[in-house]
């Protein structure tokens, strides 16, 4: 999700209507485009990767006229030619495949309107577009070039122009190396021995995309005639931004001509204008709504959505998709345009009307057990998040490996936790001011390598409880976990360990028979005094840690 | 009357006219800090008189501390003369006193009558005149090194004062008697009550006649020291609504956090250069690649991504099964209803899942990148949108307590399901989104191996726990503040 930025006067004057700001709201909300927040004349709006025709004023302007019933069905997007050709070199096969352009006529750009274009690239460049590696936009002021125009792939030490935002010269290399766009973009590329570039008959640079257009072809408040390029490395997603960009101009008051782009002996005219048809069967329509719609109430409300539609043979209706439009692949998705169109709080909700039997896991079962009893024996539950680091396992002596998250936003998060006992040792130390004793236990899961799972790693139940008091040894706590391993039937056993975070000799592993096996189920003892000290504790603390994953299947 | 006053009315009747204070918490064995509210009661039931003084008293500074300890500069003169009459000039050293310190041992030694000062072979020489006895000031000294004492304007105390060995401090005492209404109190047949039942009482039948002393409710109703145990509130929270799903027929079900790709994307028809599976929106592990579902599976989610399925067009793209086995840590619980569909179901079914999900974000008041999800499916052959918004109002209503007319549906998107809707709901007030939901699509359902059309929903938890808990900051629901805990 992206936020677009949207002067409200603009919409209004576009939508040719007068609405109040909670009209507005409700409304904006309703064709997917709700406000995120409101900054004086400015809306903030949020926009789903499945729309970003609605990125640009003009895009919400044309949902909201099909919403309020201004105007129905799709726009008049029919685009004369311009009579310009683009030669598309097949070196460019492989580097960055696809070029579709369109050229604007009758330009009459303000400021305001300067600052939307460039947002409308940027934003759709970065979503649709993914960072400009899938799709990007190059807007050019067409006063100084001379067609045909030619697409290629060169040396990048061969070509030098003047970038966007430098005064001099410099070649495709220096520009991937120094620049800041190319430092940010040319990643994009730069794998490859060719570069693309873009230029006019007379050899002179429009682009070198995906990184920076020449100085030569900047826009500006005095420019009448737009040269549009969109390359990419999918075809379909260049034609949808291409369409977006023109739909945009054209609901601006400007004149969008077409392009031929050869491709060897194959032109192509773009923007592509014919609507996209798909097919929607009635009955699957109603089926999935859960309702009774006729053919003609299916058709009033696509249209809302500004989508074409006629009843052909067999209960089945033709739609026609405005080329700017994303997100159709298969016919649930004209489903939803019914629903919009219809009005989601127009549905009447359906009771829920199939039986079934519901139920807890075992896991809960067994957490609720353990829960009660730890509560009972007088413990304090907390609860620490899964996300912890090295360090605090470091300062409690841990010997348990703890797995790495390769993408962290901040060391503090930067590793799973293998066993409870850190936290909770922790959370001790974050409460000496409060009197003692102090009883704490946790439920919880913990993660560990785990070479033979499928996903690399085990996700075990544990269950930790830590005894702070001026006289806390491990009596005080044995008790509590043989309670526990009694109420559950387990048979077990204890045996000598030599765990680092424990005092040697007063620490020990409890053994248990769980389906029949002999595992090693839980460690209990003294914490070590090195570990208070690390810790700032002053008083003894006993604990224990239980996996309590075995008990799960006895 | 409770144990407390009895015992206080008794020591007073033991001793004769007023008492202090501190020598009544001494003989009545009560604490001196809540003597003060039973002596007040004791008085305003006119059983004792009470007196409210202030006095003065005497306390050692420093500087007088250290000569009780040693001793006083004209002592250390006397002694150092036992030996004999010293020259003027000798004094300090003979005696170890500073220069200073030796004018004040003379001129204390002669007001005592200790020494004579007189002219031998033209030198002024000190002697001895008598055996030096223990000066008044001394003796106060002594007393007053084991405790204040009540300031007297006597010599002693004014020439202590004077030279900078005391300080005079203000203290409030109080002193009681026993009046005649205390006395008859202390007569009556309350007074051989009884401060406890016993086992040999229960035996001997003798609690028939007993009479237990009345509680001193105030003095002796105070917090355990031990405090009892307690549960999370916000893990309550969460099993509590576990109960309504049950309620609802929902079926608990559960998954890994730490999870393939596969099926935190893949599986749910999310395109591999989908903006939401980029390294800033999922965290991944550091455990390499994990093994893929059963070639069947796989392959029919390839397909359904390259190619589409059921009339879909698919992404149009060439799928990686190297990407899919990448492990991350779930972004979103619908990993769960993706392994359950998988596993072979027979609807008509419904599930739930209550777990982890984990997402890199700024960490703020209501951003945390952990986080609880809660996620159903409804599988059946006849579910509908309609009926999505049904389960959902159901929600609204049975969980959130929300009136019917204060939910209400907007659009929204998520890939992986078409029609996609979120529910808000006015809680308190305010119109808050609770969750999201909608059909899954085609192209995710069938290659799992599921026909029947699939409702599903999903909620996080946190956010929804702090509106219905009344938190500030997210960060509380993982508060390690024993008091707030209790508190909670």
């Amino acid at each position: 999700m992206v936020t677009t930025e949207i002067q409200k006067n603009n919409l209004l004057r576009l939508v040719g209507r007068k609405l109040t700001d909670a009209q507005l709201e409700e409304s904006l909300h309703q064709i997917k485009a709700p406000i995120d927040s409101i900054e004086g004349g400015s809306l903030i709006i949020e926009v789903n990767g499945d729309r970003p025709d609605l990125l640009s004023a003009g895009g919400i302007a044309r949902s909201l006229k099909g919403y309020l019933g201004i105007e129905k069905g799709l726009p008049d997007e029919k685009f004369k030619s311009g009579g310009a050709i683009v030669n598309v070199d097949p070196s460019v096969k492989g580097v960055r495949d696809f070029i579709v352009c369109a050229i604007i006529e009758d330009v009459k750009i303000s400021d305001d309107d300067l600052k939307d274009l460039i947002q409308i690239q940027e934003k759709l460049t970065l979503t649709h577009g993914r960072k400009r590696k899938k799709v990007a936009i190059g807007l050019h002021d067409m006063a100084a070039l001379q067609g045909p125009f030619r697409y290629k792939a060169v040396d990048p030490d061969s070509v030098s122009f003047v970038p966007l935002g430098k005064a001099k010269n410099m070649t495709m290399r220096e520009i991937v190396e120094a620049h800041e766009k190319g430092i940010e973009y040319g990643g994009i590329v730069s794998e490859h021995k060719k570069w693309p570039i873009i230029m006019d008959f007379r050899n002179q640079v429009l682009s070198f995309p995906p990184v920076i257009n020449g100085a030569l072809t900047e826009l500006s408040t005095s420019t009448r005639k737009i040269f549009v390029d969109i390359t990419g490395t999918d075809f379909h997603a260049c034609n949808i931004a291409l369409n977006i960009i023109c739909q945009d101009f054209s609901d601006r008051g400007a004149k969008v001509k077409t392009v031929d782009v050869k491709y060897g002996k194959k032109t192509i005219v773009t923007p592509e204008t014919t609507p996209e048809k798909m097919e929607l069967k009635v009955g699957y329509a109603n089926s999935l709504l859960g309702m009774q719609l006729s053919a003609k109430q299916i058709i009033e409300a696509l249209g809302k959505q500004r989508i074409s539609a006629t009843i052909k043979a067999g209960n089945s209706l033709e739609c026609q998709i405005p080329r700017y439009r994303a997100d159709f692949m298969h016919s649930v998705d004209l489903i939803e345009e019914v629903a919009l169109g219809y009005g989601y709080n127009n549905f009447e909700p359906k009771p829920p009307s199939v039986f079934t039997k519901g139920g807890i896991l075992q896991r809960t079962k067994l957490i609720d057990a353990v829960t009660d009893l730890m509560v009972g024996a007088g413990f304090l539950q907390v609860n620490t998040p899964v996300l912890t680091n090295s360090r605090i396992a470091a300062k409690s002596l841990s010997e348990i490996p703890q797995i790495k998250i390769k993408n962290p936003i901040s060391e503090e998060y930067g590793n799973l936790r293998s066993s409870l006992l850190p936290q909770m040792i922790d959370a001790l130390s974050k409460n000496t001011h409060n009197p003692y004793p102090q009883k704490l236990f946790e439920i919880g899961f913990v993660a560990k390598p785990s070479p033979k799972s499928p996903v690399r790693a085990s996700n075990d139940l544990h269950l930790a409880a830590v005894f702070a008091t001026s006289t806390s040894n491990l009596v005080d706590i044995s008790g509590t976990l043989l309670d526990m391993l009694k109420m559950l039937n387990i048979p077990f056993n204890p045996l000598k360990t030599g765990l680092k975070m424990l005092i040697p000799g007063r620490q020990a592993k409890i053994e248990g028979k769980l389906g029949g096996k002999t595992s090693e189920i839980a460690i209990l003892g003294e914490i070590h005094p090195l570990v208070l000290e690390n810790f700032k504790l002053e008083v003894p603390v006993c604990a224990f840690e239980v996996n309590l994953e075995g008990f799960l299947t006895n | 009357m409770n144990e407390l006053e009895h015992r206080v009315l008794r020591a007073l009747a033991d001793g004769t006219g007023f008492i202090s204070g501190e020598q009544i918490s001494e003989e009545a064995e009560v604490g001196y800090s809540s003597l003060m509210s039973i002596l007040s009661k004791l008085s305003e039931e006119e059983k004792i008189e009470l007196k409210r003084l202030e006095r003065q008293v005497a306390e050692l500074t420093p500087e007088g501390e250290s000569y009780s300890k040693s001793a006083l500069p004209e002592r250390k003169l006397a002694n150092a003369l036992k030996n004999g009459p010293l020259e003027f000039g000798q004094i300090a050293a003979s005696a170890h006193l500073s220069p200073a310190e030796a004018q004040i041992a003379l001129q204390w030694a002669k007001r005592n009558g200790w020494i004579e000062i007189g002219k031998k072979e033209g030198k002024t020489q000190v002697a001895l005149s008598s055996g030096a006895p223990k000066s008044e000031e001394e003796k106060l000294l002594a007393t007053l090194a084991s405790g204040r004492a009540e300031f007297k304007s006597t010599p002693p105390f004014e020439n202590l004062r004077s030279r900078r060995l005391i300080s005079i401090l203000d203290e409030k005492i109080f002193e009681a008697k026993i009046a005649p209404a205390g006395k008859m109190a202390l007569s009556a047949p309350q007074a051989q009550s009884l401060s406890q039942l016993t086992p040999q009482m229960m035996k001997d039948g003798s609690w028939k006649d007993a009479k237990f002393r009345e509680y001193e409710l105030r003095s002796i109703m105070q917090p355990s020291t031990v405090p009892s145990g307690k549960k999370h509130f916000y893990l309550q929270f969460i099993r509590n609504l576990k109960e309504q799903l049950v309620s609802l027929g929902f079926q608990e079900a559960e998954g890994p956090f730490t999870e393939l790709e596969f099926w935190n994307m893949d599986a749910l028809f999310m395109p591999q250069d989908h903006p939401a599976r980029d390294i800033h929106d999922v965290f991944h592990l550091d455990l390499g690649n994990g093994d893929l579902p059963p070639i069947k599976i796989v392959n029919s989610v390839t397909a359904a991504h390259e190619k589409g399925v059921a009339g879909s067009k698919g992404w149009g793209y060439s799928w990686s099964p190297e990407m899919a086995s990448r492990i991350v840590l779930r972004s979103q619980t619908t990993t769960v209803s993706a392994r359950m569909l998988s596993s072979g179901i027979k609807p008509p079914l419904k599930i739930f899942c209550i777990g982890k999900v984990f997402r890199p974000d700024e960490i703020d008041w209501k951003h945390f990148i952990e986080f609880n999800q809660c996620e159903g499916i409804v599988v059946d052959e006849n579910m509908s949108f309609r009926e999505l918004l049904g389960y959902l109002r159901t929600f609204a209503v049975d969980i959130f307590g929300a009136k019917p007319a204060d939910v209400r549906f907007a659009p929204s998107y998520f890939p992986f399901v078409e029609p996609a809707v979120e529910m808000v709901v006015r809680i308190n007030g305010k119109w808050t989104e609770v969750g999201g939901a909608g059909i899954f699509r085609p192209e995710m359902t069938l290659p799992l191996g599921c026909k029947a059309p699939v409702l599903a929903w999903g909620l996080g938890l946190d956010r929804l726990a702090m509106i219905k808990l009344g938190l500030k900051d997210i960060r509380d629901l993982f508060s390690q503040d024993i008091k707030f805990l209790r508190g909670k």
